[in-house]
């Protein structure tokens, strides 16, 4: 079913519904989603809304009975949106060591790329990144804004063990391991941050619509930031 | 508390999930197969979302060190208490100090042992089901002791429970369109829904992937989310039916959605075990 908001929505078992909108992901895109998510979340009928890069999947606590209803409160709902506020996320900053130590494919990612390790380095963390959402593992961030000249398909085999703080690129994205995991993207870097502890409340700090920049450091730095973060006195919010 | 003295092939800690999280990425875990542990729950009359161990393929030995009740459904383990073979879908006294020991599964692949008063090890956001990175253990690795609760279940003599046959070799998983299934053409849905497909050795708590590739060209989608029973189709054909610790986000075509039954079904089957699906048109 299409319709003026521009998703289509479809069900896709007794109790959950998909909305997916055929456009880019975008800024404006990923508002509306977490203005939608925002106003889902209030309604009791509604267990859980999660999110894609232009989808949103609503699971509800009782058996969907009329999907007509429902569209017309998400269009009404979409409808309310003001159009030209910004996204009001946070700002994260998450020290790197790009250190050969510490990134085992960056020699073979940057000829492959075709650039100097300073180079791919800059490139890496200049730029800002958005959180469009948290998927994949506990608490990884999906994040957009990779410089193009970075982007670089996965590894055929992926690794069966790739360490928690990993920051890596596969394809056209870059993330941060935030578990111990089997994985498939070039390890860069590591960052002492633990992005996902099921221990805190909440278990995960970054939230869609935050920002993240990647600082670089060196592995004194790194060792410090560690001795800080146990002391629990290392601030990475700006 | 119960004594593990042989940990079995994979035996894990399962309440009925860890809900509310999987917009962090976290998985919902949980029974493999709802029904069996509803069923392993409700003998005893334990509440829904009490703790159990799912048991797979074969199970644990397990030592006794207070008096309780049991019971134990799912896949057919040969289980003997104290050396003497013990019925499934039966509920049965137990006294500190006896041994239970379960099998290989001769019937199905997974078993669900409730006690009385449950599994009482900590939660971990809401919940006791072990996954590796929530809680300590994503399974039961070594001899260990587990916290179980007070029994507080009264036996009803003299009435006998209604047998159970539940058809595990039932070859037909009952599917709805998934999101993507609308990019598949003719020949490929026609493969899809007439062939025999058969489950591969990688099959696990987190996903089963069959062994027959689709012959296809499908692109990769905007990453979007997946819930236990999505069938993705990989750019070589791979068809993979993600399970209850499945990652909760995808970035292949979604072309199947298995309902509820049909997931509990699949928990019971394994590498080889042929399957065929059948499309239903409504929810």
């Amino acid at each position: 079913m299409e319709n003026k908001s521009g998703y289509k929505i479809m069900i896709i078992n007794q109790d959950t519904f998909l909305l997916e909108w055929n456009e880019k992901p975008s800024e404006i895109l990923l508002s509306k989603l977490l203005f939608l998510r925002k106003t889902l979340e209030k309604k009791p009928e509604v267990l859980l809304c999660r999110m894609g890069y232009r989808s949103l999947l609503i699971q509800l606590n009782k058996k969907i009975k009329n999907l007509e209803y429902w569209n017309q409160y998400f269009n009404k709902i979409l409808s309310k949106i003001e159009k030209h506020k910004k996204l009001q996320g946070k700002k994260w900053i998450i020290p790197v060591c790009y250190e050969n130590n510490f990134a085992p494919d960056i020699i073979k990612l940057s000829k492959a790329l075709k650039l100097d390790v300073n180079e791919l380095i800059h490139l890496h963390s200049k730029n800002t990144y958005k959180v469009y959402f948290i998927g994949f593992l506990p608490g990884f961030p999906y994040l957009s804004g990779l410089d193009p000249r970075l982007h670089y398909q996965r590894k055929a085999k992926p690794k069966l063990n790739v360490p928690k703080g990993s920051v890596a690129i596969g394809g056209k994205q870059t993330g941060i391991y935030t578990t111990d995991s089997p994985g498939g993207w070039h390890i860069i870097g590591f960052t002492p941050i633990s992005l996902f502890n099921p221990k805190t409340s909440p278990p995960c700090f970054i939230k869609p619509g935050d920002t993240i920049c990647f600082q670089k450091i060196d592995s004194n730095s790194l060792k410090d930031i560690e001795i800080g973060l146990q002391r629990g006195d290392y601030n990475f919010f700006k | 508390m119960i004594e593990i003295i042989r940990r079995g092939i994979y035996t894990s800690i399962q309440d009925a999930g860890r809900f509310n999280y999987q917009n962090i990425g976290v998985p919902i875990s949980g029974p493999m197969d709802q029904q069996a542990f509803g069923i392993a729950n409700q003998i005893l009359n334990n509440a829904y979302n009490t703790a159990v161990l799912e048991c797979s393929f074969m199970g644990p030995k397990i030592k006794f060190h207070k008096n309780t009740y049991i019971s134990i459904a799912g896949a057919e383990m040969n289980t003997e208490l104290n050396g003497e073979k013990i019925k499934s879908y039966t509920p049965y006294k137990v006294n500190e100090g006896d041994i239970l020991s379960m099998g290989t599964s001769q019937y199905g692949c997974r078993t669900y042992l409730s006690i009385s008063g449950g599994i009482k090890t900590e939660k971990v956001l809401g919940s006791r089901s072990q996954f590796k990175g929530i809680t300590s253990e994503g399974n039961i690795t070594k001899k260990v002791l587990i916290p179980i609760g007070k029994s507080d279940f009264i036996p009803k003599v003299g009435v006998s429970l209604k047998p159970i046959n539940i058809d595990y070799e039932n070859e037909i998983l009952e599917v709805y369109p998934g999101p993507e299934f609308k990019i598949l053409d003719n020949t490929q849905k026609k493969i899809l829904l007439e062939n025999i497909h058969h489950i591969s050795s990688l099959n696990n708590r987190m996903a089963f992937r069959l062994e027959e590739k689709l012959i296809c060209k499908l692109p990769e989608i905007w990453t979007s989310p997946v819930i236990p029973g999505t069938i993705q189709c990989t750019p070589d054909g791979s068809l993979i039916i993600i399970m209850r610790d499945g990652q909760v986000t995808g970035g292949y075509p979604r072309i199947f959605q298995l309902n509820k039954r049909s997931i509990n079904l699949l928990s019971q089957k394994t590498t080889q075990s042929p399957i065929r699906f059948k499309l239903l048109s409504k929810v």
